[in-house]
């Protein structure tokens, strides 16, 4: 594949006290692709994101964003860079509309003293809201929202600022069925639109579906990457989910 | 540009319309005594809603606000005093020494969070007390300075009238008020409350936590101090227990009474707090048992004070429905 590194992490070191939570991990993602991440629990998957997007600093080794190193910088300014991600645990601003968490991160791109009207604001975030169908909900507060809705803020929160590469953090943890087909639905046509995109899941029929390359991560490695099918077929994957009885009978 | 939602601001600012209309009225009464303790309600009703900057907005909790104020009194009055600069630069540069005082304080100690921030906060207010206690050959210490001169006329309008400073405060008192209620429906307010409502979140859309946490502590102590300048030139006597903790109580539990998070509710809280202690008067320091049981009521029953409970019940219903509408037709 000689398609254009988008964001890289060269040799990344992250260590808790005596557990390391990621061992030398090099990930790139490429312009334009749906890139599925998955791992058992516990395997550095969440925190690879916080070291990418500021939220932790790698002990060793280094995040390359566009040709330019960004580690260690503080998170606003990544996201402020088109790095932009959504939580496991989600975090709307409980207290403020749909509309302003929306709003608010317009404000963000745009700066705060931009020329830019309210009335072109409330257009775009018009836009972002029938895109991830939230429209009819505008006026509610984020709280009385339901768990799946929730999801569906925070991305379109993080579609307000206009990313270049979108991480999703389990974007379909503990929703229904259908509101899982609906997040899968929004994120293959971000992906249609062009959109630079990591999901890290755990549901297999998300990953399966949306990912066009895969990597697999086990105890802070990366132990398998490629071809969706491929990797889950992996023995070392299988071993990660399932313990070493079923590594044999995988193939 | 600074741009703000119309919806909840026009029933804000119509309030504070018919309040200020209110308050016209009053030295018509020729009454003295109700004017100076309006005039000192002026005074704490800005100090409470520019704590509520803090407080309400970004949800911190600071208990050594009073420093602000006392620092802002003392700066005007010692450089009209010994420099001989003209009371109103003296009012603005009490500001000004107030705000830096605020970036030496809000630095390192807006880093901090909850209880750790409302200790150093606390600190803060205790060393400010103790200094003007003990920097005698500056502030003479306890028994304080009298004889400031009273901030001076402007053409044939003499501000060492009572009636005249309480129209002035009057309109400080509303403009401060307006100003702070426009800022907090801007777009810098909208941000405020998405960075108390969720941090991480926050820093993930790219706001610049501690830029704003100390932005914002700086036009709050700035309000702080200008409110203790303009404080000294009226009492033309001020000493250190201005920056006294049960004055920071005091301001604070305004703030909470009147309902933190709305910039007009602190400023009725204020107005209540200074009607009861005047009423309360004769139980001199037994009134701080009435203030604190105030407070627990008030917390128990309505957390978000009494604007936040009037608005919610009364005002909300209709205006949530308008402004609904109004959302709608937007979009």
């Amino acid at each position: 594949m000689s398609r254009e590194v988008l964001l890289e992490t060269i040799n990344i070191w992250k260590k808790f006290g005596g557990l390391v939570a990621l061992r030398d991990v090099n990930i790139k993602i490429f312009k334009g692709e749906l890139l599925g991440i998955i791992g058992p629990n516990g395997s550095g998957k969440t925190t690879l994101y916080n070291v990418i997007t500021g939220f932790l600093k790698p002990d060793k080794g280094k995040v390359i964003f566009t040709g330019k190193e960004i580690t260690g910088m503080p998170p606003h300014e990544i996201a402020k860079m088109g790095v932009v991600r959504t939580f496991q645990l989600v975090k709307p601003f409980m207290g403020m509309s749909v509309l302003d968490n929306v709003r608010v991160a317009l404000y963000m791109r745009y700066g705060l003293f931009s020329s830019v009207s309210e009335s072109e604001i409330l257009r775009e975030a018009r836009e972002i809201l029938e895109a991830v169908k939230l429209l009819h909900r505008v006026d509610v507060t984020a709280d009385s929202l339901s768990h799946g809705e929730k999801k569906k803020l925070e991305i379109g929160r993080a579609l307000a600022l206009k990313p270049k590469v979108l991480l999703f953090d389990e974007p379909t943890g503990g929703l229904t069925p259908t509101e899982m087909d609906e997040i899968i639905e929004l994120i293959k046509q971000l992906h249609d639109w062009g959109m630079t995109i990591a999901v890290v899941e755990h549901n297999m029929r998300v990953i399966m579906n949306v990912s066009e390359r895969l990597i697999a991560m086990n105890n802070g490695m990366v132990i398998a990457e490629g071809d969706p099918r491929e990797v889950v077929s992996n023995p070392e994957v299988i071993k990660a989910y399932l313990g070493e009885r079923f590594a044999v009978k995988g193939k | 540009m600074l741009r703000w939602n119309r919806g909840v601001f026009r029933t804000d600012f119509m309030f504070l319309l018919l309040a200020a209309l209110a308050f016209a009225v009053i030295p018509l009464t020729g009454n003295y005594y109700i004017m100076h303790v309006l005039i000192l309600s002026f005074l704490n009703a800005m100090l409470a809603s520019a704590l509520d900057l803090l407080v309400g907005y970004t949800g911190s909790l600071i208990l050594g606000y009073a420093a602000f104020y006392a620092i802002g009194a003392y700066t005007s009055t010692l450089l009209s005093m010994r420099v001989g600069l003209s009371p109103w630069i003296g009012v603005f540069l009490g500001g000004v020494t107030s705000t830096l005082a605020g970036l030496v304080l809000g630095i390192p100690a807006l880093r901090l969070r909850g209880p750790y921030l409302a200790i150093s906060t606390l600190g803060f207010g205790v060393i400010i007390y103790l200094l003007l206690i003990n920097l005698d050959f500056i502030t003479r210490g306890p028994l304080g300075i009298p004889g400031i001169p009273p901030l001076p006329g402007i053409g044939f309008i003499d501000f060492s009238d009572r009636t005249t400073y309480y129209y002035l405060m009057l309109v400080i008192f509303v403009a401060a008020i307006y100003l702070l209620r426009l800022l907090t429906s801007s777009r810098y307010g909208r941000v405020l409350i998405a960075m108390r409502e969720d941090e991480d979140a926050a820093k993930a859309i790219g706001i610049n936590i501690p830029l704003y946490r100390i932005s914002v502590f700086a036009i709050s102590t700035f309000v702080a101090g200008i409110a203790g300048a303009f404080y000294a030139h009226y009492m033309r006597y001020i000493n250190p227990e201005i920056s006294a903790l049960s004055h920071s109580i005091a301001i604070l539990s305004m703030v909470l009474l009147g309902g933190a998070g709305t910039v007009v509710g602190p400023s009725i809280g204020a107005f209540i707090l200074m009607f009861i202690s005047e009423v309360l008067r004769p139980l001199l320091e037994y009134r701080l048992l009435i203030y604190g049981a105030l407070i627990v009521l008030v917390i128990r029953y309505f957390p978000g004070g009494i604007y936040g409970y009037l608005s919610r019940k009364l005002i909300l219903r209709k205006l949530v429905l308008e402004k609904r509408i109004e959302v709608r037709k937007a979009l």
